[in-house]
């Protein structure tokens, strides 16, 4: 159960929010090719590590917002406002957990 | 112990402003602050950055739209009765916390959750607009579709709270 | 037998001898004092075998005196219904508790599946698995079916009550030990909102039983210090009988809390989610088994769990004891326990470099002293009657006991910081997994990091199994796995320790591994030359003790399972005789009457014939509003919204960005820059938050607002060839007549009492119709008045299966009914529209890809069935292929038509558009019916009636 710092209400139960999936994916014109609509709609970053993606405070201020993510250790990394490009963030090695660990 | 009572004598108006213009309707209306209600003649719960609840006892909806309009009328709002659209419940009484803290994550601590602090969250299985006004008194805002189910989940849990209480 | 308890020490424990408690197990009655678990009232009854073994029915005993216990699980009724897999060693006992061991016949100590046991080589490891392929798992099923599982599960009532509950705090302390109690009082006297929690009845852990001083001060006076200066601080929460079943992220626990067990009203458990700004865990450690022949047998026991005993319960576990150990701190372990007037007879231990200062202590007592001696294996049959050791010269030698104390070592309880995504790392000198680090904000003190003695050095023998026979030393009990298992594993090559753990079932019981991990990965670490660090240790997950599943659902059940959400006018369909169903998250009347399809019918054909009034409420209502009001719809929908005019309604089609059909329904220009939009009922919220998603990050630049009023207002739609007679008299309503109000216009305004309201001319059936709109605490009124009103037209109400068979008779689409994940807009009829949009839509990119426009695709049509067939939505459209059938789409929709006397319907079919008039087949539950493919519009194709 994550705990999310939603930029306008502060710290809430995931219960109260929707995901929205990868964020800062661009819409095309209509006049691209088939392959990249197809990239567009179907093709998602999913990786191991930082991802930026959308969450909704939907059971809460009903605001979208922004969330860079760690998905193996599940650490919130920073959340920032629709509309506003990714922070920087360095390289961080994804925290290497052993599955078996 | 705890009181519900169900409060219907109230008229309220929902208003809803681009995220732009917010600061500006906040400051014509005296709007509440993010995560309060402000008392007043006219008192408001901050619904959301861009969108308040606006609520009296004895003035009409169609007033409160009027005060709206009036104060802006060059920025886009949308005004719109929301009276029937919410059912209040106000709880008091020394389980009333434990009772919502059956039903919700927020951070019900009295240090935190200060009155005049409004959360809308999930509160059993369904979202709710819960309000402090007070030690031990809240006021629950809810879609009047779940009013009914609502009512019975607050007696249920309290007659378990009780049981909880007493041991 | 009751009031002798023979194995009762004469004074001390902390039990209450004036409170004499009875109780039964296995039916015979026994008594025991306030303050016993039932394990420890059992012992000092002297009842050693309390179950049998899951797979090879063994008898076995009470092993330890904790959440550990892999033997004494039975089911316990104290008067709330019999509870499955209570761990004896946890149930306080109360007066009149019944247990019983189940799962064995005729009885716990004369049980015939035994015979699995004096047969076992032939039930190894993965036999159940390798049934599956030879010969046939048929054969067996009924059988093993039959044996397996733990315990009965209940079928009456339960009499408890469950509750969740929320819980925040600053520091979580878990385990009320010596190093649970220092830890919450130094986060106390910080100012810290401390909560500790304990499992067991009374706060100490191994203080109450451990008389090792702490801090110079005696044990017991530590912990009485420690709970008053705890008590006597307003920031501190205790919670006994509570257990931490979950770590997970972020800091947030759940915690089983059985406290309030007492009450007359039934017990009360609570499942709390607590978030804790820090975590500390001080879940101490559990003493490990030792690996040799028959070490299963009832009267082996942990020698922690006997000091626990002798000290706590005042219960000596024997009266010929000997111990078996391989670590010093089990040495101090015995020497207390004999100090407790438990008299021990000897000490075996296979190392040759104890302490001298412990062997000297130990044989001043008196106690005999057997360094370097094998443990071989135990002696006796349904309880240990000796054991057979080897000295390190060789020879062999027999000792009688009728209790061994054993002890491999302590295991510190690391599951929660497992959970909590803590890393692990073997420490060789404790022979033991110890915390590492952890990316959460928990610390783990006192025995559960390793720190097992603060005063001697912790010292221990390598973890191996004895030279006995290895079909006859057990790692799992709970599982009944021998280490000849783990050796058939290893052969054959589940050598990964995840995969010896699904084969063998090492450590998947309700013990979760408590006292079989460790070994297991030893011999496994052994079997195949690596060392247990590289072995590493399977995934720890919730729970970690059993949850009921009453109090992982709480309260939400039966009604409250899922919130239901009632109509504005509930009151008003009940008085009516509504039969309620639930239509997504509503609850809304299906029909009126009793006999459901007699009253559907007489329901469709008074819309037909007269007037119908149905309730509309649950129709998702938005307000769009702002410059960009019109543009932002246009995105919204396939259709074109510039062109329509303020006072009138459109038909208006969803997709999704993949141009699959999403939701419809018909949106209204308002003014200018306002519209009010209609979603289907069950998809209003999820409609609701798509659009607010394509607003706030798609087309923020956008100048729009959306509100939402679906519950503001309520929908009394009337419907029906009277419509307009009925709603026209209500006093101050507008001219309704059609040159004035045609069909698919609105208007907004006041009725002659001041009420304001909306009516929309649009029909749903085919039928002329409006929807009047008023706010929902008028609802009931409204629906009266218009009833009462409409009597004299015959007016009565409709529910929605007769609106569903009214639509499908008009063939308008039902999205989500008539439309699957893949349908588009052209499938449905809406390919013109679609195509002539000239501006950009969710989901136009979509339509242009060769795929969408094949006309190969399964389009939307009608059929119709001649005679009396019976078909169900679901059924496919068959064509033969070769030898077999192939199905070329499925209905969608088929009902009776009471208006056109036959059975109608709409399904997906392959080039459906192109196979008007043909003759095909349906097959449906194994009958092929035939049917004819006609135009999806079966009733008034012209529309006429709704126009009227």
């Amino acid at each position: 159960m994550l705990q999310i710092q939603c930029p306008f209400c502060g710290s809430r139960d995931e219960a109260d929010f929707s995901y929205g999936g990868e964020s800062h994916v661009i819409r095309p014109s209509p006049n691209v090719t088939d392959a990249e609509w197809a990239d567009y709609l179907y093709n998602r970053r999913n990786p191991k590590g930082v991802h930026n993606e959308r969450w909704c405070h939907l059971s809460g201020c009903g605001q979208w917002f922004n969330m860079a993510r760690d998905t193996v250790t599940h650490e919130v990394i920073a959340v920032y406002k629709m509309g506003e490009s990714a922070p920087n963030i360095s390289a961080q090695p994804a925290n290497k957990q052993r599955r078996d660990a | 112990m705890l009181n519900t009572e169900q409060c219907a004598d109230r008229t309220m108006v929902m208003l809803k402003v681009t995220l732009g213009a917010a600061a500006e309707a906040a400051a014509r209306l005296h709007l509440a602050p993010p995560l309060l209600r402000s008392r007043g003649e006219v008192e408001s719960y901050w619904y959301g950055p861009d969108c308040w609840i606006l609520a009296s006892d004895d003035q009409a909806a169609n007033d409160l739209v009027e005060i709206c309009n009036d104060a802006l009328d060059d920025v886009l709002h949308s005004a719109v009765d929301c009276t029937s659209a919410l059912t209040i419940f106000r709880l008091s009484g020394s389980d009333a916390r434990d009772v919502l803290a059956s039903g919700t994550g927020i951070d019900l601590r009295s240090n935190k959750f200060k009155a005049d602090s409004c959360y809308r969250t999930r509160l059993a299985g369904v979202t709710a607009f819960i309000v402090a006004n007070g030690e031990d008194k809240f006021e629950l805002m809810i879609d009047r579709s779940y009013a009914g189910y609502l009512k019975e989940w607050l007696s249920d849990t309290q007659s378990i709270v009780k049981i909880a209480a007493a041991s | 037998m009751s009031g002798v308890q023979e194995f009762r020490l004469e004074k001390g424990g902390r039990i209450d001898r004036s409170c004499v408690i009875h109780f039964s197990f296995n039916g015979r009655r026994y008594s025991g004092f306030h303050g016993d678990t039932l394990a420890s009232a059992l012992l000092a009854n002297g009842v050693r075998v309390v179950n049998r073994s899951f797979k090879f029915h063994r008898p076995r005993g009470i092993f330890s005196a904790g959440v550990e216990e892999p033997n004494g699980l039975m089911g316990v009724d104290v008067g709330n219904g019999m509870v499955p897999i209570s761990r004896a060693t946890l149930v306080p006992i109360v007066e009149g508790l019944k247990a019983e061991t189940q799962g064995c016949f005729p009885s716990v100590k004369f049980d015939v599946a035994r015979v699995l046991d004096y047969t076992r080589r032939l039930w190894p490891a993965g036999f159940y698995n390798k049934t599956f392929t030879w010969p046939k798992w048929h054969t067996y099923e009924w059988a093993i079916r039959a044996m397996a599982g733990l315990g009965i599960a209940p079928n009456d009532g339960d009499k408890a009550r469950y509750r969740h509950a929320n819980l925040h705090c600053d520091v979580l302390v878990v385990g009320s030990g010596m190093a649970g109690l220092k830890a919450a009082i130094t986060a106390a006297r910080n100012g810290d909102d401390v909560v500790l929690v304990e499992q067991d009845v009374e706060l100490g852990g191994s203080l109450l039983f451990d008389s090792e001083p702490v801090d110079k001060k005696a044990a017991l006076n530590f912990l009485l210090d420690s709970i008053a200066e705890l008590q006597s601080l307003p920031n501190v929460n205790f919670m006994l009988r509570s257990t931490v079943a979950g770590y997970y992220d972020h800091n947030v626990l759940t915690i089983h809390d059985r406290s309030v067990a007492g009450h007359h009203d039934g017990p009360v458990e609570t499942f709390w989610k607590v978030r804790a700004a820090k975590v500390v865990l001080a879940t101490g450690a559990i003493e490990q088994p030792l690996m040799f022949g028959n070490n299963d047998l009832p009267g082996i026991m942990q020698a922690s769990a006997m000091l626990h005993y002798a000290n706590r319960y005042s219960v000596r576990c024997g009266k010929i004891v000997v111990g078996a150990v391989n670590n010093d701190r089990a040495w101090r372990t015995l020497l207390a326990l004999h100090d407790a007037g438990v008299a021990v007879n000897s000490i075996v231990d296979n190392r040759i470099d104890v302490d001298a200062n412990l062997i000297a202590e130990a044989r001043s007592k008196g106690i005999e002293v057997f360094e370097g001696a094998t443990l071989v294996r135990g002696v006796g049959d349904r309880r240990i009657r000796g054991i057979q050791i080897r000295h390190s010269y060789g020879k062999k030698r027999r000792l009688a006991c009728d209790a061994l104390a054993v002890s491999g070592g302590l295991n510190p309880t690391v599951h929660l910081y497992s959970q909590a995504g803590g890393k692990l790392k073997f420490n060789s000198e404790k022979q033991c997994f110890v915390p590492v680090e952890c990316r959460q904000h928990v610390s783990v003190c006192g025995a559960a990091n390793g720190e097992f003695a603060d005063q001697t050095n912790y010292r221990i023998a390598k973890r191996d199994c004895s030279p006995a026979a290895t079909g006859s030393q057990w790692v799992d009990y709970l599982h009944d796995v021998t280490v000849s298992d783990l050796e058939l594993a290893v052969r054959e090559n589940f050598i990964s320790v995840e995969h010896l753990k699904r084969y063998t079932t090492t450590g998947m019981a309700v013990d979760q591994g408590k006292t079989s991990n460790l070994n297991a990965l030893s011999i496994l670490g052994k079997l195949t030359d690596r060392d247990p660090e590289d072995v590493g240790t399977t995934t720890f997950r919730p729970q970690f003790m059993p949850v009921t599943m009453g109090a992982i659902a709480g309260n939400r059940r039966g009604e409250f399972y899922s919130p239901p959400r009632l109509l504005a006018a509930h009151d008003w369909h009940v008085e009516q005789v509504a039969e309620f169903d639930d239509y997504g998250s509503w609850k809304r009347p299906a029909y009126y009457g009793s006999d459901r399809q007699r009253s559907i019918d007489k329901e469709v054909l008074r819309v037909r014939e007269s007037v119908g009034i149905f309730d509309g409420s649950a129709l998702g209502k938005f307000e769009v509003k702002g410059p960009d009001a019109a543009k932002f719809l246009s995105m919204m929908y396939v259709n074109t919204v510039h062109t329509l005019r303020p006072g009138k309604v459109r038909y208006g089609l969803m997709l999704t960005e993949s141009g699959v059909v999403l939701d419809d329904g018909v949106f209204i220009r308002l003014a200018e820059d306002h519209f009010l939009i209609n979603t289907t009922s069950a998809a209003a919220e999820r409609i609701g938050a798509w659009i607010e998603e394509w607003r706030q990050c798609e087309l923020p630049h956008m100048e729009v607002i959306v509100t939402p009023v679906t519950s503001q207002w309520s929908v009394v739609t009337v419907a029906g060839p009277k419509s307009r007679d009925v709603l026209q008299a209500i006093p101050g309503m507008r001219d309704l007549a059609t040159a004035e109000f045609p069909h698919m216009s609105f208007f907004e305004g006041q009725l002659a009492d001041g009420t304001q309201y909306r009516v929309q001319r649009v029909s749903f059936s085919g039928e002329l119709s409006y929807e009047l709109s008023i706010p929902s605490d008028r609802a009931i009124e409204f629906f009266r008045l218009v009833a009462a009103i409409g009597e004299q037209f015959g007016i009565a109400p409709v529910g929605i299966e007769a609106i569903l068979v009214l639509r499908t008779e008009k063939g308008f689409l039902h999205v989500g009914v008539d439309t699957d994940g893949m349908t588009n807009p052209m499938d449905v009829g809406f390919g013109s529209i679609a195509a002539n949009k000239k501006s950009d839509f969710i989901g136009a990119r979509s339509l242009q890809r060769l795929q969408d426009r094949s006309s190969a695709r399964r389009q939307l049509i009608g059929f119709e069935v001649e005679g009396n067939h019976e078909l169900e939505a679901g059924a496919h459209f068959v064509t033969n292929n070769g030898g077999g059938r192939r199905s070329e789409g499925f209905v969608t929709t088929a009902y009776r038509s009471p208006t056109m006397g036959k059975l109608i319907g709409l399904g997906l079919l392959e080039r459906g558009f192109d196979r008007m008039g043909e003759e095909v087949s349906l097959f449906d539950q194994g009958h092929i019916t035939p049917a004819r493919v006609v135009n999806a519009c079966f009733y008034d194709p012209g529309g006429e009636r709704m126009r009227a």
